[in-house]
């Protein structure tokens, strides 16, 4: 039996002319800007990195440095305006109409009131025995 | 002269010489990136990008492979995927989208394979330019375009048919004179 070359070697044919067409088309294409040696893009390396690492956190070590200074400074300086201005100081003794001081002889000793009280009525002025010694004095 | 003429000079290693296998597939892969993406500027930028990537992953390459193939797949993959973000640019941004190529660059180039080509989709220009450009093998292809073999035999019968159509067609040629 005669074999049919045409039905076998016709998509061979065939894609030998498409193969001539586009090769001998594509072969003229020259680029215009593609160097001719390879130059890789300088990528990030690892040191480059570690110092990208160091100064992201250098700077974030900065920033909040100057906030906590500004921080500080503003106490300071509110500090000093307060020195410059000051307030009477409110003490116990500069005030002692709020506890009224009874006669030393109302009281009977241990009679169960606070101790406090007692101390503090005999806190503003000295006692009858230390006068007596500072004239005696 | 495709991938597999150069297999016959011998090949080249990308982990040890990057430069030799750059001089050697340069313009075969700039060729193969226009044959589908239609635009020299284009093409070259994703050149530059194919062996940026294959230098990156020249580790990876496994020796005994063929090192044509495999910057094939690299720029393959970089063409289609460029010619997807041109359609969503043009699909997305009408006005705002502008061709890589200058006008004059358009009408100048349109020459027998570039009409053909241009009839093409993007998949089966990929097709074409491997097997009659590259002259990969069609089991090479199909594992580039991660289709069976039996894929990669219909798409070029296919594309054969439409190119053959198209460059019959004088309507078409004047079509494509006009624009």
């Amino acid at each position: 039996m005669q074999q049919r070359p045409y039905a076998h070697d016709q998509p061979d044919q065939d894609e030998e002319l498409w193969t001539e067409l586009i090769s001998s088309e594509m072969d003229a294409w020259q680029p215009h800007r593609l160097p001719r040696a390879f130059r890789p893009r300088r990528r990030m390396g690892r040191l480059d990195r570690r110092l990208l690492t160091l100064m992201a956190v250098a700077v974030v070590l900065a920033v909040l440095a100057l906030a906590v200074f500004a921080g500080v400074s503003r106490g300071v300086v509110s500090r000093v305006v307060d020195l410059g201005h000051p307030e009477p100081v409110k003490s116990p003794s500069v005030q002692p109409t709020s506890v009224p001081e009874p006669a030393p002889d109302a009281t009977p000793a241990g009679s169960g009131e606070g101790v406090g009280g007692v101390l503090v009525a005999r806190l503003p002025g000295p006692s009858r025995d230390d006068s007596v010694d500072a004239a005696g004095a | 002269m495709g991938v597999g003429a150069e297999r016959s000079t011998g090949e080249v290693d990308p982990a040890s010489d990057f430069d030799l296998l750059y001089e050697q597939f340069r313009l075969q892969v700039y060729r193969a990136i226009r044959g589908i993406v239609l635009e020299s500027g284009a093409a070259e930028d994703l050149t530059q990008e194919t062996f940026e990537r294959a230098y990156k992953a020249r580790g990876d390459f496994r020796p005994g492979g063929s090192p044509g193939a495999w910057l094939h797949r690299i720029a393959v993959n970089l063409a289609i995927s460029y010619l997807r973000r041109q359609r969503l640019a043009r699909l997305v941004l009408p006005r705002l989208y502008v061709p890589h190529n200058a006008p004059h660059e358009q009408v100048e180039d349109r020459t027998l394979a570039v009409r053909a080509l241009s009839a093409l989709s993007p998949k089966l220009r990929a097709v074409v330019v491997l097997s009659f450009y590259a002259r990969l093998t069609r089991e090479e292809i199909a594992r580039i375009l991660k289709v069976p073999p039996g894929t990669v035999a219909s798409r070029q019968s296919s594309a054969m048919e439409i190119m053959r159509r198209t460059l019959a067609d004088p309507a078409g040629q004047r079509k494509q004179e006009g624009s």
